[in-house]
């Protein structure tokens, strides 16, 4: 049953769905009027089908922005969620990587592991200082 | 002393006012719900739900 329904929802039903939920909680605040509610929501349907991933929504939710300042709260949601999304890329790349290598060369292993805890480091940034990093992800299609 | 021009005015003024939907806190949760909630779990199909039930309350 529920499987029916997942089906049944199209892949850029989450980007609708972060607008609801933001939309309900602003209400329940009454940051927002319905009316202005009602006009947000309408602008995101007319414009659900063009949103093909997080960068498109958030251009998106910018331009609105300009007619509707009340979504500025919700820009900084998504520039964090995809924040979140290339940093868990980005760690799932590097354990790949760390599986590869480990056997034949430990210490490159750990001290790409210590590299990508650090808060501000980017795939760039690793891709530099670890060549054999940037040639596995080629090699992997990553 | 006012003219009755002006007072004519100040009443024009006021009645839409008078008019306008008054829309209560039950209102804005009901609204919250419906985006919260939306039919078939489609959160698109609830954002249409919502701008046509706002549009029947003001209407």
């Amino acid at each position: 049953m529920q499987e029916t329904n997942v089906n049944k929802s199209k892949p850029n039903d989450q980007y609708a769905k972060s607008v609801c939920y933001f939309l309900a909680e602003q209400l329940r605040v009454r940051n927002i009027s319905l009316q202005r509610a009602a006009e947000i929501a309408q602008k995101v349907v007319d414009n659900i089908n063009l949103i093909d991933n997080e960068q498109v929504f958030l251009k998106l939710i910018m331009d609105l922005t300009k007619d509707f300042d009340e979504l500025f709260p919700l820009t900084e949601r998504i520039q964090m969620s995809i924040h979140i999304s290339e940093r868990k890329l980005l760690e799932g790349e590097v354990l790949e990587f760390v599986e590869d290598i480990l056997p034949v060369d430990t210490h490159t292993a750990l001290r790409i592991l210590q590299e990508a805890v650090k808060a501000q480091i980017n795939k760039d940034v690793l891709r530099q200082e670890f060549p054999q990093f940037s040639q596995f992800l080629e090699k992997n299609k990553l | 002393m006012n003219s009755p021009e002006k007072l004519e005015t100040e009443k024009n003024r006021e009645a839409p006012a008078e008019n306008a939907v008054e829309l209560k806190d039950e209102e804005f949760y009901k609204g919250a719900e419906i985006l919260e909630n939306p039919p078939d779990d489609s959160f698109t199909l609830g954002l249409q739900t919502f701008v046509a039930w706002v549009k029947s309350l003001i209407d």
